[in-house]
């Protein structure tokens, strides 16, 4: 699995290079952002997408159970247990995701 | 591995940033925008609307951060990925010129875009 969790970093990636052609779209005006949603739209890139998703939660997920080991939290003396670090940041991937749902969907 | 990431803590920083980053945004994006709403799942928002949220300058920050530092983050991995994986070592130049260069271009496109938009 750890040359799975290796590759996730090509899906990243691919987002990244996926936002720089969204970015684009938004900046060449409405007729280019209509195109790339037509696109987004083809069963084809619905495919796709759901790999990437796929991949990216996988990354998500391998990277916040590896947030104890590469991050020490404590509260006064205590360390703050590993589970408990996970947990917090999935709870806040849930609170950043729905941030950005509700910032974009009420733009 | 561990050892070699030790010597190279500038990338690592940029792998790590970049790696948190991209846990906690990107799914959203992937959902939103390439399943959801393809899907008719949720209404998107019509361009102007779009247009001016991209604009605002936090907007483009966080968008020439996240795109930049996932970008790097990829680059590190995957330098790591070809010479550890599959016994690329004495090609390392190239490869990593090949990696950064392209994280390099990526960030230059992403702050073109972002302070034209």
């Amino acid at each position: 699995m750890f040359i799975v969790r290796e590759l996730t970093s090509i899906f990243v990636a691919a987002y990244a290079v996926i936002l720089i052609i969204k970015l684009n779209a938004l900046r060449q005006g409405p007729e280019a952002w209509e195109a790339l949603i037509a696109t987004f739209s083809t069963p084809f890139s619905i495919t796709m997408h759901l790999l990437i998703f796929v991949f990216v939660l996988y990354h998500t997920i391998t990277w916040f159970k590896l947030a104890p080991s590469a991050m020490v939290v404590k509260v006064g003396k205590r360390r703050v247990p590993g589970s408990a670090i996970i947990a917090g940041n999935f709870v806040m991937w849930i609170l950043f995701s729905a941030a950005i749902l509700w910032i974009i969907l009420g733009a | 591995m561990s050892a070699k990431r030790s010597n190279d803590p500038f990338w690592w920083t940029l792998f790590g940033a970049g790696g948190t980053l991209s846990a906690f945004f990107i799914p959203v994006h992937v959902l939103l925008f390439g399943i959801a709403i393809p899907l008719g799942w949720v209404i998107a928002p019509d361009y102007e609307s779009l247009l001016r949220l991209a604009q605002h300058p936090i907007s483009r920050i966080y968008l020439f951060v996240l795109i930049t530092f996932s970008l790097f983050h990829w680059a590190h991995r995957f330098r790591y990925t070809l010479y550890d994986g599959l016994m690329l070592k004495h090609l390392a130049i190239y490869i990593f010129t090949f990696c950064y260069g392209i994280a390099l271009a990526g960030t230059l496109i992403a702050g073109y875009l972002v302070w034209m938009l």
